[in-house]
């Protein structure tokens, strides 16, 4: 019997194979009993077209709100839809923040870089979920009553329920058309910026092509908005009493404190990763480069923006391609605060109607598609800042 | 001629400084009043709120809650028993290896002159007094209650109220005396100075060495079997977060390095698996995850049944092993791909054994290039305990939200102040673990050859 081991082990091929097949027979055996469990309840989706239950109206768009009567895949495309709308948003403005605090942190004043780190080691140190509860339960909740609310030019009102800000709002069914015509808008006006453009690399004059896509777009956006009968105008937020005296907001739309807390945290706690690796792509860029752009006789502006910037993005997309995954994920921890996004949804269909492996596969497949249609993105992106 | 160097002090050195650097052009100067004013701010605010607006004895009454939670009084000798051998193993380390021994000492006596001198004549307590009401409805009659009131009565030393309460809250965490925790500094003191006194000579001793390393790995579990004797359901606050994090993070370390190998692996079968894993496991977010564990019953058959049956506690800490093995996986392999083949073949050429080969050669020197990225795994994964508050579990957020949902005849409004104590315990954990981090970093040479 040993000898047979030996054998076995001490011939290269013989090793390799008999190796590969004790593990690959395990990990059969481990992936087959975990299809084979799933699949016994996987066959049965019924549970998906059953009323939702309960309504869930903590989304900033109307459309995404959870009704009771919506079916319980309906509410999970919803809960993926919350999701995005408060991923992107933090996205956005985290990235904004990271870039201005990242900067800050290479400013030559060294109060400014102070500043910037005292920022980065306070957000970055801290657990995301504390900082939502911060928000959500100490921040938000001292804000003063509806009727005292704090109005910030007419067009933005803070109270204890929110932010409420001013909002398009479709005048008729057709204003799909106009937003169509906008997109249209914009292609026609990157054509003609790129072939005017060409032109003016080709013969040396100015064509000022800048300033004819602009003016393309805003004929073509303006003039369809006054054909199609303004389908589509901004409400301010306004704030009226019931005949019962009970106060609410009418038009405009109010960011709850779910997705207000949601997105605040997730902005400042991305925006101190985001910070370290836009200050770790800047310095990433020789100083010869600064030196010779300063050499051009360029601004500090144009140095920054034509000459560093450009090269720093790419060392800086790959890890803001991580970054955002994991706001992506992280996004999750506003169930805890009553956020109506897929894990809370998901959650109460569980409870509801006890199918915990369905429900969670499809939590599953939204993040596996999610990250890679945002790895997607940035891989584009990153192929366009290359070096060709 | 010479001309006569100009007269420097130290404070027109430090004008010149600030002329130089700060207020050189207009812009930098409004740069500058700008963020020394944000600065001012921010400190005036908090110190204002720190010194005169924070109702404190809240944390200091439930420092007990803020640390352990509801761990029986009786039992609390066990966690003493894992503090007191965790710091004698880190003093001993400290006292032979970094050997500097004044300013370690320095430190310890400082905080336990401070805490000492802080807590002596100081007392808190709750009063809980009897009250009758009479109260009216609407139809006119006329109703007696009672019930309970407390309140809160702090008679405190000679120091300022803000100050002995943070203190208090902050450094006698399991509400017990203060004899107990001098006694910890003076272990620590002496264990440290035995270590320099005793063990540096024999530094460089392989038995010393192992029994070091034994040591250390000895520490989480011996910790782990100290709290086996109580109920986890009595794991709250604190001591829940720093088990966990512990305990998954030492298990998760070792899954980790092992999916790396995997992954590295010449086997095909053994690559794919781990691959598979480390992919499925990062896919979704580990609330998904602990959510799972928390839910699951008999979904998974008898697997599941086995895993439902096992206390939360105990599940979650598996959880984090296994979702910190799958991302600790993907650092240490960013260090074997950085180890030159060479090292390989000159330790086969050694005829060292495939495990002799990577405990001794490959490994060291793979964790060494990637302590940076691991320290950075290790902090996510303390900040990651946090989330313990959005399953069942009572660590030291869910805490908070407890005392101020539940204490409000005392706790009313306070949120500022618990929520502030919270983030301390939380950033200071992380920033000792970055700033440890630092210091490996430095002192085993990372990015020098």
């Amino acid at each position: 019997m040993k000898q047979i081991l030996q054998d076995i082990w001490y011939r290269e091929s013989s090793r390799y194979l008999s190796v590969n097949l004790i593990v690959g027979a395990v990990a059969a055996v481990v992936v087959g009993y975990l299809v084979y469990s799933i699949a016994s309840n996987l066959f049965d989706f019924d549970f998906l077209f059953g009323p939702y239950g309960s309504p869930d109206r903590s989304s900033i768009f109307q459309q995404l709100d959870v009704e009771a009567s919506d079916a319980r895949w309906v509410g999970i495309l919803k809960g993926a839809g919350n999701t995005l709308s408060v991923v992107f948003f933090s996205i956005i403005l985290a990235s904004l923040l990271g870039l201005a605090v990242g900067v800050a942190r290479l400013s030559t004043n060294p109060m400014v870089t102070r500043l910037g780190r005292v920022y980065v080691e306070l957000f970055r140190n801290l657990p995301l979920l504390l900082i939502m509860f911060f928000f959500a339960f100490a921040v938000f909740r001292e804000f003063p009553r509806i009727e005292d609310r704090i109005g910030l030019g007419g067009a933005f009102f803070i109270s204890n329920r929110g932010l409420a800000i001013p909002w398009p709002e479709t005048t008729h069914s057709l204003w799909w058309l106009w937003l169509v015509l906008v997109v249209v808008a914009a292609v026609a006006a990157l054509l003609i910026r790129r072939v005017l453009l060409d032109k003016e690399e080709r013969t040396g004059d100015s064509t000022h092509a800048n300033a004819f896509a602009t003016a393309v777009f805003l004929i073509i956006a303006l003039g369809s908005y006054g054909a199609l009968l303004a389908p589509v105008r901004v409400t301010l937020p306004d704030v009226t009493q019931s005949a019962a005296g009970f106060y609410g907001y009418t038009d405009g739309n109010l960011l709850g404190l779910g997705y207000l807390s949601a997105l605040v945290s997730l902005t400042l706690y991305f925006s101190a990763f985001i910070a370290e690796i836009v200050r770790g792509s800047i310095q990433a860029v020789p100083r010869g480069q600064t030196e010779a752009s300063a050499s051009l006789g360029l601004s500090a502006y144009q140095q920054f923006t034509l000459i560093i910037l450009p090269q720093a993005l790419r060392t800086m997309i790959p890890s803001l391609n991580n970054e955002y995954q994991n706001t992506n994920k992280d996004s999750t921890l506003a169930h805890a605060i009553a956020y109506g996004e897929i894990v809370l949804i998901s959650n109460r269909i569980v409870n509801n109607s006890g199918n915990l492996l369905q429900t969670y596969l499809f939590i599953f497949v939204v993040f596996i598609i999610t990250n890679l249609v945002i790895s997607l993105i940035m891989n584009t992106i990153n192929r366009n800042v290359q070096i060709r | 001629m010479m001309t006569a160097a100009p007269y420097r002090t130290a404070l027109s050195g430090r004008v010149d400084w600030a002329r130089e650097n700060l207020f050189n052009t207009w812009r930098n100067s409004a740069l500058s009043i700008l963020s020394i004013l944000i600065g001012l701010a921010i400190a005036y605010l908090l110190v204002r709120f720190v010194m005169f607006q924070a109702n404190w004895d809240l944390v200091a009454i439930n420092r007990k809650l803020f640390f352990i939670g509801s761990y029986p009084a009786e039992e609390t000798f066990r966690i003493w028993i894992s503090v007191f051998t965790a710091a004698a193993l880190i003093a001993l380390t400290y006292g032979t290896w970094v050997g500097r021994l004044r300013p370690f000492v320095a430190i310890i006596a400082v905080v336990a002159v401070i805490g000492l001198t802080l807590g002596l004549g100081a007392e808190h307590s709750i009063v809980e007094y009897e009250f009758t009401d009479q109260i009216e409805s609407i139809d006119g009659e006329v109703s007696v209650i009672t019930g309970i009131e407390r309140e809160l009565v702090a008679d405190r030393g000679w120091a300022p109220a803000w100050l002995y309460s943070l203190s208090l809250g902050l450094a006698v965490p399991f509400g017990s005396s203060w004899i107990l925790l001098a006694a910890l500094f003076a272990t620590m003191a002496s264990v440290a100075w035995a270590g320099k006194q005793f063990l540096t000579r024999w530094k460089s001793n392989p038995v010393l060495i192992q029994a070091f390393g034994a040591a250390w790995v000895l520490l989480i579990p011996f910790i782990f079997l100290m709290q086996s004797g109580v109920s986890s359901g009595h794991w709250e606050s604190s001591f829940l977060d720093i088990l966990v994090f512990t305990v998954g993070g030492f298990f998760s370390f070792f899954i980790g390095i092992g999916l790396a190998l995997g992954r590295t692996s010449p086997f095909r079968a053994i690559r794919y698996s781990s691959v598979g894993y480390i992919e499925v496991v990062r896919a979704a977010p580990l609330l998904v995850w602990l959510l799972f564990a928390t839910f699951l019953d008999d979904e998974l058959g008898p697997v599941g049944q086995v895993f439902s049956s096992i206390d939360l506690a105990y599940r979650v800490m598996i959880v984090f092993a296994l979702f910190g093995g799958a991302y600790i996986a993907e650092v240490v392999r960013g260090g074997l791909q950085s180890i030159p083949r060479g090292q390989y073949e000159a330790a086969d050429a050694m005829g060292l054994s495939a495990v002799q080969k990577y405990v001794y050669i490959i490994l060291p020197q793979a964790i060494k290039a990637v302590i940076p990225a691991l320290i950075g795994r290790f902090i996510a994964l303390w900040k990651d305990t946090a989330l313990l508050a959005a399953i069942s579990l009572v660590n030291t957020l869910e805490k908070a939200k407890k005392i101020l949902g539940g204490q409000t005849d005392i706790a009313d409004g306070a949120f500022f102040e618990i929520y502030l104590v919270v983030a301390l315990i939380y950033w200071l954990v992380s920033y000792v673990l970055s700033r440890l981090g630092g210091a490996a970093e430095a002192r085993l040479g990372v990015g020098r050859r």
